[in-house]
């Protein structure tokens, strides 16, 4: 079992280190944390893709590119994360170990240095003279992200989930998407990028985690020669955004030949106990290929290839989304309705319970078989007032029983209902 | 039935036969929590014949292979994914060019899970019944590709390269193609394919290898006779390569971006294993186009390319290609920079490169990263065709020079047209 240590505060840093000597690579995620705000999320965005290729000391892709390669291929992010109601402003690097190089390759010394230093220069070397001299720099990073938030709108199942979220959550903040707007991408200058940086590095709350092999005090002696932040507010932990009126939407496209049904319905509040309830509860429901909504839609009734259902702690949602014939979508409705009717009257059998229960574990297992999952998940939860224990949930998922989840199928209550499907006249009804 | 370690001490393969002819390869990897077994079965979407039992070559129908991976499910006492999630497993499929490839991953129940998995593909059971309603499901699924702009390029991009060939066939068939397929062709492809000797068995995850080993050759005898390891199976396969057409081709869709995939043919070396082709030929490529050559750093600078340009090796029997993705407003320029630099792909290697070390090193440690990725290690295609693992590929770029690039590059690109799809904005796209 990995261990973790507890947060410590380094420098205006809080950091948490998760030694694993289970991995060929080490991982680190340091993020910039603030509370979702509607006006600067275009900015924060375009942030995000010029940090990923360009500081003063690496001033063009080419120059991060060719690092990254001298670092033994290190794979280096980053991007904006929105997680229940804040905004992470994440870095993430993944590298080979120090001892998996010097068995393998005969090299290697020095490395975690070398990526520490890449960092630092990376996060606090964003050159605004050079992008207001050379404004080629600025023009091709906001072509990128426009154009990857219209391969974002052509992805219909995505296009869709963004859309429903707009009916689900209150709030401008919450009803804007991840990658901004392209009209207020388009007319950002240097000036306003520079404010929201200035006010990232000053401001926001710092969180970094380490995971892997690091050598000890290593990493508490790098974040001492960072920058300081001058002016943060207190840690708070992430809460559940406010959901809209219960809705129902049917979105018109003339972009799609097949229907897009997306149901999100609202988890009662978690804690450590209930959430191992939800999870089983999701599994036996909709998340995988022994669930109700898969044996039952898909297998039985062919009314839809693509059918499931996912649970978002953070927003405290559970949403079903499939992908189906337009005549088919009252059926995919109307069974998803039936089929937890069906759980919350106990119409299934120990053979099913134990089904649920076992995909929940092989579930934590496929997470803690991946530096990158595992990393994340341990750094997102650490923003929980009850962060997810993995060890404790896999002992608790042993223990649910039918009663609870008859329970909290009951608990769990539709919110909104929204349809893609094709139409002439685009748009919303 | 002699075990042969194919890699160096750190990780290797562990390689036997069953008496029956099933090659089967252990990983072992310390300290993962899951187990996942792959069963390859060597018939993909370009298997276009089958010898019938008066050894006469019977046509098969564009998706058949995929059909019949989904089909093999179907059990008379019901469906095998369901007994795999009672024994905790997670089980799935998939079809590609080459090979239909079932698979598990558990974290206990090792040995039942692999018993069900032999029989998955050793016990086939097919009814009219239960392949009309399979015909269902996958007609929902061709019809969500359909929606997909990339798939469209894709597809649209090998039929113009490929027309008429297997691989401009879409690896689930169309509506028209799999009306033409039932329960007894099912059972004819079966019985020509789906044979000891022509699939292989991996298996990665921290288990004990001599146990694990007498569990596979104990459970493949109980399955002695069941099905004929046909050693005299003539596989009908192309002798030569398809030279592509280079032709230009476009559609006109309701998307937001317009993107477009140009092919050019690769000329395949005699005697050299495909993967390792593919391996080299990616080099190659990495080498003339990836984020740290000069050639990529102008372009992107100038926001000729961007972010999302891409390109992917695919050498089959038969068809040896590259494709470029690109996309945005200005897919004429982004095609002529591409052939420009396609034209000179074999001079420029013939220069010394001051980045090829560099490149070499980030290649190395990309190969240990990806090592940390159990899933890929064990549905790795290279490793099941050509038992060619990882780590063998850790060892190939380690010892390449730049002069052998250069002469493997004078002969497989040769051939300097195009074949080019464009998906078009429609007027109200």
């Amino acid at each position: 079992m990995t261990e973790i240590n507890h947060k410590t505060m380094v420098n205006t840093w809080q950091i948490l280190q998760q030694p694993s000597n289970k991995f060929n690579s080490n991982a680190l995620l340091a993020g910039f944390i603030q509370p979702l705000h509607s006006d600067n999320m275009s900015q924060r965005a375009l942030l995000s893709y010029l940090l990923a290729v360009f500081s003063k000391k690496y001033p063009s892709q080419q120059d991060v590119s060719k690092k990254l390669m001298d670092l033994y291929g290190a794979t280096y992010s980053v991007r904006v994360v929105l997680y229940g109601d804040q905004s992470i402003f994440l870095f993430s690097i993944r590298f080979v170990k120090e001892r998996i190089i010097r068995q393998q390759l005969a090299g290697g010394n020095q490395l975690i240095k070398s990526v520490m230093d890449f960092l630092k220069d990376m996060v606090f070397g964003l050159d605004f003279d050079l992008l207001q001299a050379d404004q080629k720099l600025l023009e091709t990073e906001k072509k990128n992200l426009i154009q990857a938030i219209m391969d974002r709108e052509d992805d219909k199942v995505i296009h869709a989930v963004d859309l429903s979220e707009k009916h689900l959550f209150c709030g401008e903040e919450f009803q804007k998407l991840i990658l901004g707007d392209p009209d207020i991408i388009e007319k950002l200058t240097v000036s306003d990028l520079k404010r929201a940086y200035q006010e990232m590095l000053c401001c926001d709350n710092r969180f970094l985690l380490t995971h892997g092999e690091w050598p000890d005090g290593f990493v508490k002696k790098e974040l001492l020669s960072w920058p300081k932040a001058s002016r943060q507010s207190a840690f708070r932990f992430i809460k559940r955004p406010p959901l809209c009126q219960k809705n129902q939407t049917t979105y018109l496209t003339d972009s799609v030949e097949q229907s897009v049904v997306v149901i999100h319905e609202v988890l009662p509040q978690l804690d450590e106990k209930t959430m191992a309830i939800a999870s089983v509860f999701n599994a036996l429901f909709g998340a995988g290929p022994a669930s109700f909504l898969f044996t039952n839609l898909r297998e039985k009734k062919s009314l839809a290839y693509n059918v499931f259902s996912r649970l978002q702690f953070s927003e405290g949602i559970l949403t079903i989304l499939a992908e189906c014939d337009e005549k088919k979508i009252e059926a995919v409705i109307q069974g998803t309705k039936e089929l937890q009717t069906s759980i919350s009257l106990g119409k299934f059998n120990d053979r099913q319970l134990n089904q649920a229960k076992q995909a929940v574990l092989t579930e934590r297992s496929r997470i803690e078989d991946s530096v990158d999952n595992q990393a994340l998940e341990v750094y997102l939860q650490s923003l929980c007032e009850f962060p997810l224990d993995s060890a404790l949930l896999k002992q608790q998922v042993l223990q649910v029983d039918k009663k609870e989840i008859m329970t909290f199928a009951r608990s769990v209550r539709e919110h909104s209902v929204f349809v893609q499907k094709k139409g002439e006249m685009p748009g919303e009804r | 039935m002699n075990d042969k370690n194919i890699t160096d001490e750190q990780e290797p393969v562990l390689t036997f036969q069953t008496e029956d002819g099933l090659t089967v390869h252990l990983i072992k990897k310390p300290a993962f929590e899951q187990t996942i077994a792959a069963l390859t079965v060597k018939i993909g979407s370009l298997t276009t014949t089958y010898q019938d039992e008066n050894g006469h070559y019977q046509k098969i129908p564009a998706g058949s292979a995929h059909f019949l991976e989904h089909q093999m499910f179907s059990k008379p006492d019901g469906d095998l994914l369901i007994k795999m999630a009672d024994q905790g497993a997670d089980g799935n499929a998939y079809t590609s060019n080459n090979v239909t490839c079932y698979y598990f991953s558990t974290v206990n129940h090792i040995r039942e899970n692999l018993a069900l998995l032999l029989a998955l593909v050793q016990e086939p059971y097919f009814t009219e019944k239960s392949v009309t309603r399979e015909r269902g499901i996958i007609e929902e699924e061709i019809a969500s590709y359909q929606d997909d702009p990339d798939n469209i390029s894709y597809q649209g991009l090998l039929k113009t390269a490929y027309p008429n060939q297997p691989i401009s066939k879409d690896i689930a068939g169309t509506p028209e193609t799999i009306q033409k397929i039932s329960a007894d062709l099912l059972y004819d492809i079966h019985r020509a394919y789906y044979c000891p000797d022509n699939m292989v068995l991996t298996i990665t995850g921290d288990f004990d290898e001599a146990t694990v080993k007498q569990w596979v050759n104990t459970i493949q005898r109980s399955h002695a006779g069941r099905v004929k390891a046909t050693r005299q199976r003539q596989i009908s396969r192309l002798k030569q390569n398809v030279a592509i057409t280079a032709e230009k081709q476009s559609i006109k869709l309701s998307v937001r971006l317009e993107r477009q995939g140009i092919l050019y043919g690769i000329t395949p070396l005699l005697g050299v294993s495909n993967g390792i082709q593919r391996e080299l030929a990616t080099i190659v490529l990495e080498l003339a186009f990836g984020e740290q050559t000069d050639w990529y750093q102008k372009n992107y600078h100038h926001g000729i390319i961007g972010d999302d340009f891409d390109f992917e090796v695919s050498v089959n029997q038969g068809f040896a290609y590259v494709a470029f993705f690109t996309s945005g407003n200005i897919l004429d320029q982004q095609s002529h920079l591409i052939q420009q630099r396609m034209e000179e792909i074999t001079s420029f290697l013939e220069k010394p490169l001051e980045e090829f070390q560099v490149v070499k090193k980030g290649l190395m440690g990309e190969k240990i990263l990806q090592g940390d990725r159990l899933l890929s290690i064990a549905l790795d295609e290279d490793l099941a065709l050509y038992a060619l693992s990882l780590f063998d590929k850790m060892n190939l770029v380690k010892q390449l020079e730049q002069k052998d690039l250069a002469a493997y590059a004078r002969v497989a690109f040769k051939q300097s047209s195009a074949a080019r799809y464009i998906v078009k904005k429609h007027k109200n796209g």
